[in-house]
């Protein structure tokens, strides 16, 4: 179908339609001029062999004269058809009855209304066709003259038969010029069509490929723009829409960068006081056992804080990390169960997840990663979630998916497009303590940043058949280390 | 759209083709008519028999008298051997000779012939016959045309005025 | 205890860091440069550095490199991120440990008490076999902590010695990163294998003919590394 749509769009496209209108007009051009010429030099060539018969006949008839001896005998005809007979005609001499050929082998070429107006006394001639050949027959009466100007026929009727082979040919020849002239003219504007079409479509294909690379996103594309045409015009305006919008990209672009370097450079100088603050959490919490009351509480709380506070701004950091491109993985062939299980039981969850863990699957990946992500999962699942969570892992030879599960309400359908939002709080009621709100996002993150040619990481949220929340980590199994692409 | 126009230049084309394809060639025509019939000298005296119920010119060889009164009596004389093979023959009875052609009384031009028939009983072909051969004979000695008309005078009384059928 | 020399520009964070360690019972002295830091070395002896990477004038890097042409003294960086090349770089120049600011005292005292373990004061594992071994030109005196190459004392950092005696433990055996980084650095978790990799480096650009042919310390793709076989 798609093939017979795009076969039509050629048949209906600008260059065949180009094409064909020239060549129509070629064509008509050619066989107006050339069929016309050729009926007149048809004409011109007949009439003149019709007139030189004629006049031939006339000539040699004129020596027959004067007559002395009406009726004439059968010898005295076949003499003179014999006299009138030559190589290209012969003539055929009729008194009465009697009948005289001279040469040919053709009985009765003679049409009756031409003998009509014979007898009817004109000289008169027609073409015919003799035996698959053209022939021009030419037929007089032989008159006697009479001494007051007037002539009386002596019914003598001489026909001239006369071959029109030589001048068919001439006139074939013609035709065939004609259809040569034709052709070439056919041929000449066939090859200008698509000389003109190649001038007005190639503007046309550049806008085209133009147009497509801007939607691709080369906001730098622009057109050289020809002469003064209307195609000139339209390549004026892409240009003049393209700068705009490569402006107007190109400010958002710098408005957003802006922004994220501010994060950035914010985390950063946030970084130091609480390198500081958080040095000294553990002396607080060691006193706050000891202080009395409001003191001991607002040590803690401060205490914990700190740590939020600090959890956030490392967050911030790695996001903006992603977002400049400065993301970069430390690559080792890991034991995907064991990093797994370490992560768990590092978090002291080994006994509340319940793990699905086959032995041996190996796979180059950014260990660290895995466990940011592996540990944002269990730990969303458990907050969010309900018990029991389960990580399942499995392995193909491309890639390595792990799976966490929880049996809590579920995603919110609502919610399930933004889950990996920055800052994104599906619960109006949830509090910072719980987290910064930037974990799925840094996952998510992290999960793409392992890709292996065209295999890309990704972080799947989604719902499971019985209820709950399933996120799929898939991971290639073999990250080529090419840095920090966004 | 493009298809309907598309087809349209495609009829034309064709039409064109067919036209020029059907024009080549020498083609039969009608017949084609010229000038009068060619025409020359007769040499010898004309005289009008009949054949198949028509007036036929016949020529006979010169002889020294051009008169009418001469064709006349080769006239009376009838169809010669050669002319009877063809199958001409003459309803002028050997009687009309002798002859005589004079000038008629009437308009100028017009002739009478006097001979010793019975002119009332001659066939319409005989006289006819009697009047083309005279007006013939009588226009290579005076001023006779095809106008001039011919009175049959006999035993019987005359017959005519009446000019050549044969033109 | 322990005299812990540290070097950090920020007066919080040193005044932070010292008020933390010193109530872990170290002795803590803090200085803002490196060169007075170097300078402290020279005068008083320490038993390890907490050393910020990013100092005004001389950089952390240089006052590794200083440091470890002085001796085998244990060096913990404090560096800003830990995934960017400070932490290659620093690993390079010298240092057995790092750790991430901002950084609770509590786990820089725990890598501060792993790295001391290193330097010999607790040798159990090199203790608990007598006698001298022969690897080649290599001969490992696990009682005395000594390595040398045909007959040369080779001066190895604490960290790097710990790593080659703990290799060359099970000759043949395949040991991966996070196990030497469980056994040698006494990571808990998912440690930085990159700690490991800059550690073998160091230790074959000592022991090794030719460090990009290794002999001794192989890398096994995909796994790890192995002592041996010769």
């Amino acid at each position: 179908m798609t093939r017979w749509r795009r076969v039509g769009a050629w048949v209906s496209g600008l260059r065949v339609r180009l094409v064909l209108a020239f060549a129509l007009l070629g064509v008509t051009t050619t066989v107006a001029v050339a069929s016309g010429s050729y009926f007149q030099a048809r004409n011109v060539i007949l009439q003149q062999a019709q007139d030189a018969a004629v006049m031939s006949l006339t000539d040699q008839l004129t020596k027959v004269y004067p007559i002395a001896q009406l009726p004439p005998t059968q010898d005295d005809l076949e003499l003179l058809a014999q006299r009138l007979s030559d190589r290209e005609s012969f003539a055929v001499v009729l008194y009465r009855d009697m009948r005289a050929q001279g040469g040919s082998e053709i009985t009765d070429p003679l049409t009756p209304e031409l003998r009509q107006e014979v007898r009817d006394g004109r000289i008169a001639w027609q073409r015919v066709s003799l035996a698959g050949q053209p022939a021009l027959l030419i037929g007089t009466q032989l008159a006697l003259d009479r001494p007051d100007g007037t002539s009386r026929p002596s019914g003598v009727e001489v026909y001239s038969v006369r071959n029109l082979v030589p001048e068919q040919q001439s006139i074939d020849q013609l035709a065939t010029r004609a259809w040569l002239t034709g052709g070439l003219s056919l041929v000449l504007a066939v090859l200008l069509a698509l000389l003109s079409a190649r001038g007005v479509l190639r503007p046309v294909r550049d806008l085209s490929r133009a147009a497509r690379r801007l939607g691709e996103g080369d906001l730098s594309t622009r057109l050289t723009v020809r002469g003064a045409d209307e195609l000139a015009d339209v390549a004026r305006t892409f240009n003049d829409t393209a700068g705009t919008l490569e402006r107007q990209v190109g400010e958002l672009r710098r408005l957003e960068s802006d922004a994220r370097r501010f994060v950035a450079d914010v985390s950063h100088e946030l970084r130091t006081p609480l390198a500081a603050m958080t040095a000294v959490t553990d002396v607080l919490d060691e006193e706050a056992e000891h202080l009395p009351g409001d003191a001991g509480r607002a040590a803690r709380l401060v205490s914990q804080e700190t740590q939020n506070l600090t959890q956030l701004v490392n967050d911030l950091i790695e996001i903006s990390r992603f977002d400049s491109g400065t993301a970069r993985l430390a690559l080792d062939d890991v034991d995907v169960a064991a990093a797994v299980t370490a992560t768990v039981r590092i978090r002291g969850w080994l006994d509340r997840v319940r793990t699905e863990l086959p032995p041996g699957v190996v796979a180059r990946l950014d260990p660290r990663r895995l466990d940011v992500i592996v540990a944002n999962l269990v730990g969303n699942a458990f907050r969010h979630g309900a018990e029991p969570v389960s990580v399942r892992l499995r392995a193909d030879p491309d890639w390595v998916t792990i799976e966490v599960a929880d049996r809590g309400p579920g995603l919110d359908p609502e919610v399930l497009p933004h889950v990996f939002d920055r800052l994104y709080k599906a619960d109006t009621a949830r509090t910072r303590s719980e987290g910064s709100g930037l974990g799925l996002a840094i996952s998510w993150e992290n999960a793409r940043l392992h890709r292996h040619g065209e295999r890309r990481g990704s972080l799947v949220a989604g719902n499971g058949t019985h209820g709950g929340a399933v996120f799929t980590l898939r991971l290639p199994r073999e990250t080529a280390d090419t840095g920090g692409a966004p | 759209m493009t298809g309907r126009r598309t087809g349209r230049a495609l009829l034309a084309g064709g039409l064109l083709l067919t036209l020029l394809a059907a024009g080549c060639g020498v083609r039969p025509s009608a017949v084609i008519t010229g000038r009068p019939p060619i025409s020359g000298p007769a040499q010898g005296t004309w005289v009008y028999l009949l054949a198949q119920g028509e007036l036929v010119l016949v020529l006979r060889p010169v002889n020294t008298d051009p008169s009418p009164a001469a064709a006349l009596s080769l006239l009376a004389a009838g169809p010669q051997e050669n002319e009877r093979a063809q199958g001409f023959t003459s309803d002028v009875p050997a009687g009309l000779d002798p002859v005589t052609v004079t000038a008629g009384a009437g308009r100028s031009g017009d002739l009478t012939v006097r001979a010793n028939i019975a002119a009332q009983a001659l066939s319409a072909h005989a006289a006819d016959q009697i009047i083309c051969t005279t007006v013939a004979a009588a226009a290579q000695v005076s001023a006779a045309n095809t106008a001039t008309t011919v009175a049959i005078v006999g035993s019987d009384g005359a017959r005519g005025p009446r000019a050549c059928p044969i033109r | 205890m322990s005299q812990v020399l540290l070097i950090e520009d920020h007066q919080t964070v040193r005044d932070g860091l010292q008020l933390a360690l010193t109530r872990q019972g170290h002795t803590v002295h803090a200085v803002g440069t490196g060169e007075q830091g170097l300078e402290r070395l020279r005068t008083t002896p320490s038993d390890v550095v907490v050393l910020d990477l990013m100092l005004p004038g001389m950089d952390g890097f240089e006052v590794c490199r200083r440091i470890r042409q002085l001796g085998d003294l244990p060096i913990i960086m404090l560096t800003a991120r830990n995934d960017d090349m400070d932490v290659v770089a620093g690993l390079e120049a010298g240092a057995d440990d790092y750790v991430v600011k901002p950084v609770q005292a509590r786990v820089l005292e725990a890598r501060i008490r792993a790295v001391l373990r290193r330097t010999g004061g607790d040798s159990r594992r090199g203790g608990d076999r007598a006698g001298l071994e022969q690897h080649g030109a290599l001969t490992i005196d696990r009682a005395a902590l000594v390595v040398s190459k045909d007959g040369t004392p080779v001066s190895l950092a604490p960290t790097e010695l710990r790593l080659l005696l703990e290799l060359s433990h099970t000759p043949g055996q395949v040991l991966s990163r996070q196990q030497l980084l469980e056994a040698v650095w006494e990571h808990g978790y998912l440690g930085d294998s990159r700690l490991v990799d800059a550690c073998v480096q160091r230790v074959r650009a000592k022991i090794e003919v030719d460090s990009s042919a290794p002999v001794y310390i192989q890398t096994v793709r995909g796994f790890g590394y192995r002592f041996g076989p010769l």
